[in-house]
């Protein structure tokens, strides 16, 4: 159960430097600088710092519209497709600004998986394939790919006779999970995940989260959830979003038993509003 | 495996230590009592740290799986059981370290009648730390309520024991040092019994999802609630 | 109940039955009128047809028989270009204004299409005759085709914004997180994904200038003879309706009547082959 405590700087909530934890053994895969990010005139983000450890798994809570999501989505510059957004300070992926990066590049390092899921409306072994396709990924390596993502995906056992079904026909969590291996199939080193259970029953999500914990030794991941416990049981670190602002970050334990804040506290004992 | 498991695993296995860590230091405590034997009693002493320092690590894990895991059903009722039994094995290494110093004060003196009472119920409470810690192991409700029926046992022994070393102590005066001694030693074995008791109720609360603690009467034939056997 | 509540209830069930009533009258006329056309058509049409009249030329007047052939050939054309001519525009600039254009050029220029859609289409022959015609100093199976794909243009542009609009964004954003192109999302996901919707619109919107007359008087022109290649004027089946009907003989007339059933009979089949795609029944471009 130890864990490096994570890093934060929340320049916004107090001064430079503030509540850094002592940065030892943790090598951060994602951090930001100074990131604020703007819906036209409103701004989403304030000044969001923070380091974003390696093959763990870190989760972001808060309410609805705090901008946790918003936060997801800039570091895979997936927000710049929306019209009349922009943002300002850094998003380093391994030390290097993302926005200088080739977007289509960046997106395939930075995998993301979706809220409600998206298959496409092809076959099962198409939707994992695509990805693979449009990278120009060597034909004779297509099928072994797609074999091993869906594998990961825990789910090769239960679609290995129907990969050229519809996709459309598999059940709600089979989807979601069919959406973590076509994003796994590029190999990306960090997965974003998007409230990824939002809409499957218990069942579908402890495997989902059972898969998570998989990826893990591979893969660093973040997800973003409104479900306080799914946080607490899967998250290393923990961050709590409020209005655009990053209120504390931590490990997890900290976060769910002595969070240091007061609004960490309201919010992760319901005492929120 | 769900994730949960291994925590619940390795709590189990802690509790085994600490478990019989215990069960050791009642052992060495009363065989230094028993047989005069020093370095027994200091072993205990020195073991004790190891117990205090385990039941903070078994709370910590515990508390954890709480907080992270928000255990239901079983799972819940293993980890508030194990947080109870923790702390009913903490105060009875505290005990066993009781009885340890009293065998010390005694080491240097001559005895003054055989020990036999003491024996006698040491043998009598140690079998219940271990079928209480056997029964949380096997989650055995049949025995942990065999061992609810030895606390009467006990009980008994220790006013018969108490009766007697007060007799030697009005006999002559010179002998209530001691007697004070052997009453402290009877005393802290009766109350690891009911330490055990409490371990064995919380066996059958974690087995049965049934409380039997305060009604004695009943306790002993609890066998009529209709609960599903859970394991 | 009191008085009052009572004459409330039956003024409201009165007024009901009223409503109901003429509503139903004109949903009834509408049905009859539709039924009378087709009823004529057939019950005029049905008689002349025969295997003749698909596979002859037409007869000089006054000569028994004779068919068709021509103008049927001659429609196949003329849509065949306006297909190969509209259908790519009207898609390429459908998917500028769903996928590219900012807000306001996107209501621009759907408000130009809309305009270009309200063209009576006898303008559109004519501007087809003076870009096309006249330059080439002939009519020709190729103006008609200009002009008819002219008029495919807008309800084109419209159908594929509106299909490909219809894609939930989810698929975009599941395309482009992989790391593809908005180029490669488009043509790989987005069309895909729309692909019945963008055939069958593309169906009726053939049907709908299929029967189109006045733009091909201006540049197809007519032939009573086969049209070689796609420089030469061209017979059509609107056309030949037209010159048919207008003439003072009994069998033109009958022959009229054979070809207006064979266009509707074309019209139709190829509206039902559309919803059949829409409805998802045989379609392979499902998957």
């Amino acid at each position: 159960m130890a864990i490096q405590p994570p890093h934060v700087e929340d320049t916004s909530a107090m001064p430079a430097g503030g509540i850094n934890a002592p940065q030892t053994s943790v090598i951060p895969k994602l951090r930001t600088r100074d990131l604020n990010f703007y819906y036209g005139s409103f701004q989403a983000l304030h000044n969001i710092g923070i380091d974003i450890a390696s093959r763990k798994i870190t989760a972001f809570i808060g309410p609805s519209g705090c901008g946790k999501s918003t936060f997801l989505r800039t570091m895979n510059r997936m927000n710049e497709t929306v019209r009349g957004t922009r943002y300002d300070g850094q998003i380093l992926l391994d030390g290097e600004d993302i926005r200088k990066m080739d977007v289509t590049g960046v997106r395939r390092r930075v995998g993301m998986v979706f809220q409600k899921s998206n298959p496409f409306p092809k076959t099962i072994f198409e939707n994992v394939a695509y990805g693979l396709r449009i990278n120009g990924a060597k034909k004779a390596t297509i099928a072994e790919t797609v074999q091993r993502s869906l594998e990961r995906a825990a789910l090769w056992t239960e679609i290995k006779d129907k990969l050229h079904k519809p996709a459309s026909a598999l059940s709600g969590g089979q989807q979601q999970r069919l959406c973590i291996a076509r994003a796994l199939a590029v190999e990306p080193e960090v997965l974003l995940l998007d409230e990824p259970c939002s809409a499957l029953d218990p069942v579908a999500t402890l495997k989902i989260e059972e898969l998570l914990f998989q990826i893990k030794e591979t893969t660093t991941i973040v997800i973003v959830t409104h479900n306080m416990q799914q946080a607490a049981r899967l998250a290393d670190h923990t961050g709590f979003f409020l209005m655009g602002k990053l209120i504390e970050f931590n490990d997890t334990r900290a976060i769910f038993q002595n969070p240091k804040k007061k609004e960490t506290e309201d919010y992760v004992t319901g005492r929120f509003g | 495996m769900r994730h949960i498991e291994q925590g619940l695993e390795q709590l189990k296995a802690m509790l085994l230590e600490m478990g019989a860590l215990v069960e050791n230091a009642v052992y060495r405590s009363v065989q230094g009592v028993v047989e005069k034997n020093e370095e027994l009693a200091h072993q205990v002493l020195k073991n004790e740290g190891r117990i205090n320092e385990l039941e903070m690590q078994i709370d910590d894990l515990a508390i954890g799986l709480l907080v992270l895991q928000q255990p239901v059903a079983a799972d819940l009722r293993l980890v508030t059981a194990a947080i109870k039994i923790n702390n009913d094995l903490e105060r009875m290494g505290d005990l066993a370290v009781n009885i340890a110093q009293r065998s010390l004060d005694m080491m240097r003196e001559a005895v003054i009648r055989p020990m036999v009472d003491i024996p006698h119920i040491a043998g009598l409470v140690q079998s219940m730390v271990r079928k209480a810690l056997d029964a949380f192991v096997n989650r055995d409700a049949d025995l942990a309520r065999s061992v609810l029926a030895s606390d009467d046992g006990v009980d008994n022994l220790r006013t018969a024991s108490y009766h007697e070393l007060v007799s030697y102590m009005e006999k002559d005066p010179s002998n209530i040092p001691q007697a004070l001694n052997l009453l402290s030693v009877v005393r802290n074995l009766e109350r690891i019994a009911d330490h055990s008791t409490n371990i064995a109720e919380d066996v059958l609360f974690l087995v049965k999802g049934i409380d039997v603690r305060h009604h004695n009467e009943e306790r002993l034939a609890v066998h009529s609630a209709p609960v599903a056997e859970q394991q | 109940m009191s008085r009052m509540n009572m004459e409330i209830s039956l003024r409201r069930r009165v007024t009901n039955i009223v409503m109901l009533s003429i509503t139903g009258l004109f949903t009834l006329l509408t049905i009859t009128i539709l039924f009378c056309i087709l009823g004529y058509l057939l019950y005029h049409g049905i008689g002349s047809l025969s295997w003749s009249f698909f596979t002859n030329l037409p007869k000089p007047t006054g000569e028994a028989g004779g068919g068709m052939a021509n103008a049927i050939v001659g429609s196949g054309k003329i849509l065949l270009i306006a297909t190969v001519l509209g259908v790519p525009v009207g898609f390429l600039a459908g998917v500028y204004l769903s996928e590219y254009s900012g807000r306001t050029f996107a209501f621009v220029v759907r408000y130009v299409t809309d305009l270009l859609n309200g063209v009576p289409s006898i303008v559109i022959g004519i501007f087809a005759y003076a870009m096309v015609v006249k330059p080439m100093h002939r009519f020709s199976t190729l103006a008609g085709g200009i002009a008819l794909g002219i008029m495919m243009i807008p309800i084109a542009v419209r159908t594929t914004e509106e299909f490909l609009r219809a894609v939930p964004n989810s698929l975009r954003e599941a395309s482009l997180a992989l790391g593809a192109t908005k180029a490669t999302t488009i043509f790989t996901v987005v069309a895909p994904a729309a692909i019945q919707g963008l055939v069958s619109g593309m169906m009726l919107n053939l049907a709908r200038v299929a029967g189109e007359t006045a733009p091909l008087l201006f540049t197809a022109l007519g032939n009573m003879f086969w049209s070689r290649g796609w420089s030469q004027p061209s017979a059509s089946l609107p056309v030949m309706i037209y010159q048919y009907a207008i003439s003072p003989y009994e069998d033109y007339h009958q022959q009229a009547w054979a070809a207006g059933f064979v266009l509707l009979a074309l019209v139709l089949s190829i509206n039902v082959t559309a919803r059949l795609v829409i409805s998802g029944r045989g379609a392979t471009a499902r998957r």
